[in-house]
């Protein structure tokens, strides 16, 4: 039987987070310990001048039912195009397995998170590495990656439509 | 309902008649089958001596991000309005002091998961699409993303 992993949007610790395998992970105003729900609320103003961030968002893949004999090789990637059009950007970077808190300023080390496409991946398993095995039943694995997005002044308003981000991994 | 990891079962032939080991070892194999597990929707996949090396799975986990599916919103949205509520609505429409402006932004589908089957060999990698059986022959490095 095929493992079922699930990716999780962190919200206390780095092992807290709430199942998004079939939602939407929505960038708010606020934080994910405040909301992870996919509403209207909280949304990121347009600003006169420059530009407004998001909090950030942590995700995590969750073992929810084990594999065979382990899972390794975890990646992130997007289709490499912002959908969002002008003035809107998203960073990505992974910290590892060190929660950290959930802040509002820029993130520093990031990079577009469209860059990092199929051809060349997000690692998502340097530090917390793999294989996970069967007894990893019930935890989280591989390590966080946090994202945030940026609004500028020259963004167009209102709610966008989601782009999609892939967690790839290697079952056996 | 089968997941689609599991659509496919695979089975491999030894001289020395062993089992398929569980960590994915095919060496020394001579024959690799790749049979779908409902036996009628996908195509089945022999291979034969090939100089196997190994065997996994690949999954590609989709997950909507940074923003939220706008139709599905506002259908969530309209479930909810009260039957008083559509009552007004109803009733200012046949005053007709305002048109109704259908909901009419682009939907797009989201991607799918999937997963591959990934014979590896000693001169080349087989990706078997699990999703329609097809296949994809790659150099031996080469990391198919989906």
């Amino acid at each position: 039987m095929a493992a079922t992993i699930q990716i999780h949007e962190m919200t206390t610790n780095a092992d807290t987070g709430v199942n998004k395998t079939s939602g939407t992970v929505r960038f708010k105003n606020v934080a994910s310990t405040t909301s992870t729900t996919a509403d209207a609320n909280d949304p990121i103003p347009i600003p006169a001048a420059g530009s407004n961030l998001s909090f950030v968002k942590k995700l995590r893949p969750y073992m929810e039912a084990p594999p065979d004999t382990n899972i390794s090789n975890i990646r992130w990637y997007t289709d490499g195009t912002n959908g969002f059009g002008t003035g809107i950007t998203v960073n990505a970077k992974n910290i590892g397995i060190t929660f950290g808190t959930h802040y509002q300023t820029a993130m520093s080390g990031g990079a577009d998170l469209f860059g990092y496409t199929s051809a060349s991946p997000l690692n998502g398993d340097g530090t917390d590495a793999g294989p996970f095995v069967p007894a990893d039943d019930g935890t989280y694995i591989g390590d966080i990656i946090e994202l945030q997005i940026a609004v500028a002044s020259t963004a167009i308003s209102g709610a966008k439509t989601a782009e999609t981000l892939t967690c790839a991994y290697d079952e056996i | 309902m089968s997941i689609i990891a599991d659509l496919y079962r695979v089975e491999a032939i030894w001289p020395d008649a062993r089992e398929l080991p569980a960590n994915g070892d095919l060496s020394g194999a001579v024959k690799v089958s790749l049979i779908p597990k409902d036996g009628i929707r996908l195509p089945r996949h022999d291979l034969i001596g090939l100089p196997f090396v190994r065997r996994f799975k690949r999954y590609f986990k989709r997950v909507p991000v940074l923003g939220f599916n706008k139709a599905a919103y506002f259908k969530e949205m309209e479930s909810k309005i009260t039957e008083a509520r559509k009552d007004a609505r109803n009733a200012r429409n046949a005053r007709k002091t305002s048109t109704p402006v259908p909901f009419n932004d682009k939907f797009v589908e989201p991607k799918l998961d999937e997963c591959v089957n990934v014979i590896c060999l000693k001169n080349a990698r087989l990706y078997i699409c699990n999703s329609n059986g097809s296949v994809l022959v790659t150099p031996p490095d080469y990391e198919l993303y989906l």
